[in-house]
């Protein structure tokens, strides 16, 4: 016999990663009409449509704002990166007596740059945060597949590459070597860094309903 | 009138269906009265995003309702066609009619 209760990850995934205003309300209408007479097929379905349309939706309705969040989100990882290398160049032989040591840095220093930049662009648009740190994250990983497949330039602009670098090194100094789970390890990684900076893990639905009710009022 | 302001398929479907089921006009309600009349699965979430884009036109407006525990204490969100919404609604039927008038290939209901 079916369950009353909604697949859960389908619901949580919706309530974490839906991007329309209107998102508790939606999560009440999809309970409400799978309580009566749908399956769990259906409840994954219409999930997952509501995430992909609601933040397809919520960025071609705010393109300024769309362009702007990538502008902040490219500028500060340019910043970072270029500001890191250097200041590394210069310090990282009387910092470090060890390469594990370095490259354990390394790795924290990234996913520090990777949580903050998120923050940065959550904060700055408070009210469609989700979108667009979303939209931050897909341009990130399509950049970085393009880059893989067609050798393209400025590799250590992505977050993925120097990553996988330092993760495999640090495989390396533990006798593993194994460059493709350094590299989905570090995709992963990338990934959950941006949506935990980005605030996607902060349960923020009602404020979300809140917020649209003071915009439609 | 610009081409913001108008009328898409699926915005004009949702609103035909919020006039057709007038004051409890949510949700589930007005996918299921898509859903009925067209024959095909409605995504609630496409629903929803045609709703919020007839808000900002001004042919829609909203207010929350009450939580109910079948909906996990969630509030339901009621959506109204407005007076612009409505005269858009008559203005986009004339288009229609008059586009629809006098064509052979679509009298009898044959494809």
């Amino acid at each position: 016999m079916r369950s009353n209760q909604p697949p859960r990850i389908a619901e949580w995934l919706l309530r974490h990663f839906g991007s329309s205003p209107n998102n508790t309300e939606l999560l009440g209408d999809l309970d409400e009409r799978y309580r009566h007479e749908h399956s769990r097929a259906w409840y994954w379905r219409q999930a997952m449509a509501a995430i992909v349309v609601s933040f397809f939706k919520e960025v071609w309705t705010h393109k300024p704002l769309a362009i702007r969040a990538l502008v902040i989100g490219w500028a500060m990882k340019v910043a970072w990166v270029s500001a890191f290398l250097y200041v590394y160049g210069l310090s990282a032989r009387r910092l470090f007596s060890a390469e594990i040591e370095a490259s354990i840095f390394v790795a924290l220093v990234g996913i520090i740059g990777m949580m903050s930049t998120a923050w940065i662009i959550a904060q700055t648009h408070r009210v469609h945060h989700r979108p667009m740190v979303l939209l931050y994250l897909l341009i990130e990983l399509i950049a970085s597949a393009l880059t893989f497949l067609f050798n393209g330039l400025f590799g250590d602009y992505y977050w993925i590459f120097p990553l996988t670098q330092v993760l495999n090194a640090i495989f390396a100094h533990m006798g593993i070597f194994n460059f493709v789970a350094a590299f989905w390890m570090s995709a992963a990684i990338t990934v959950l860094s941006i949506l935990v900076g980005g605030g996607f893990f902060t349960s923020n639905v009602r404020s979300n309903s809140a917020q649209h009710q003071s915009a439609t009022a | 009138m610009t081409k913001r302001d108008q009328l898409g398929n699926f915005e004009l479907m949702v609103m035909l269906a919020l006039i057709r089921i007038g004051d409890n006009a949510y949700g589930v309600p007005i996918s299921e009265e898509l859903e009925k009349r067209t024959g095909r699965e409605v995504a609630i979430g496409s629903v929803y995003a045609a709703l919020e884009r007839l808000e900002d036109k001004g042919f829609v407006t909203s207010e929350l309702g009450e939580a109910t525990p079948e909906r996990g204490g969630r509030a339901k969100r009621y959506f109204r066609v407005t007076g612009r919404g409505l005269k858009e609604v008559r203005e986009t039927q004339r288009a229609l009619v008059k586009l629809w008038h006098g064509l052979p290939e679509l009298a009898g209901g044959k494809a």
